[in-house]
């Protein structure tokens, strides 16, 4: 498989991943208070 | 485990499998804009700009790089963070030949998981939060043409490799694809100081081979 060396990090990359897509919208929203608090 | 908890899992599955092994390899086709000005090296966004001289400046970072190619004098360094969904094929900034230099890493790779927070906040990376730098392994590449350009492609601790698409010594084109970093990094370009106005600034998102890096102030 492309790139896939173990599934030890197959798993490491899926964990990331899982954390990258769960933290976009909480960024999302910090960047907003932020971008008012600004204003 | 409920219906809903199943179907879920079995959606994140399906992304990471299409992010994993399709979209994260992808290598679009990009072109240069016209004229002489540096292009962007990496898809990305800024996290800092500044400015190193040499023998003296600098961290161990750029003591490293420094001592790898002799640099004298004044140089910037335009950094960008690549996230996990950014291309991650690296272009030359300028036409040339190159030099690689394979810089080992000292121990462990450092995480650069705060430069993603930093990076999605559009907000300058402070220097103290760059212990990477001191230890992770990196590419050089050393572009000497109309002018002399280094693009330092840098591992995060979950890197996997970072393969060069060209050799040492030959000779690549402006915006030519130059290298890939497997998965998620950091990739800074070193100019001359005074030899560019950086155009993007510091939180700006950049994509490489079609955004110019700057406006060319001197020739050099």
């Amino acid at each position: 498989m492309r790139g896939v060396r173990s599934i030890g990090r197959l798993v490491r990359d899926f964990v990331i991943f899982t954390a990258v897509v769960a933290s976009l919208p909480v960024l999302a929203l910090v960047r907003q208070l932020r971008r008012r608090d600004a204003k | 485990m409920t219906a809903a908890a199943a179907a879920l899992l079995a959606a994140l599955l399906s992304a990471f499998a299409w992010w994993r092994f399709h979209y994260f390899h992808r290598n679009p086709p990009r072109h240069a804009p016209p004229g002489r000005d540096p292009v962007c090296a990496a898809d990305g966004r800024i996290v800092y700009v500044e400015p190193v001289v040499f023998p003296d400046g600098g961290n161990a970072y750029h003591q490293r790089v420094g001592s790898v190619f002799d640099l004298a004098g004044g140089w910037s360094v335009i950094a960008t963070y690549l996230g996990i969904f950014d291309v991650h094929v690296v272009r030359a900034p300028i036409a040339g030949r190159v030099r690689l230099h394979r810089i080992a890493p000292l121990g462990e790779n450092a995480s650069m998981g705060r430069s993603f927070i930093y990076a999605a906040l559009r907000r300058p990376l402070p220097a103290g939060r760059r212990g990477y730098l001191d230890k992770n392994e990196f590419l050089s590449v050393d572009i000497e043409g109309d002018g002399r350009v280094l693009v330092v492609l840098m591992a995060d601790w979950w890197i996997d490799q970072i393969t060069p698409f060209v050799e040492d010594g030959a000779w690549i084109e402006r915006g030519q694809a130059i290298g890939k970093i497997l998965m998620g990094s950091q990739v800074d370009v070193w100019v001359p100081e005074g030899w560019i106005e950086p155009a993007p600034a510091v939180g700006d998102r950049v994509r490489a081979g079609e955004m110019v890096l700057g406006t060319r102030t001197a020739p050099r």
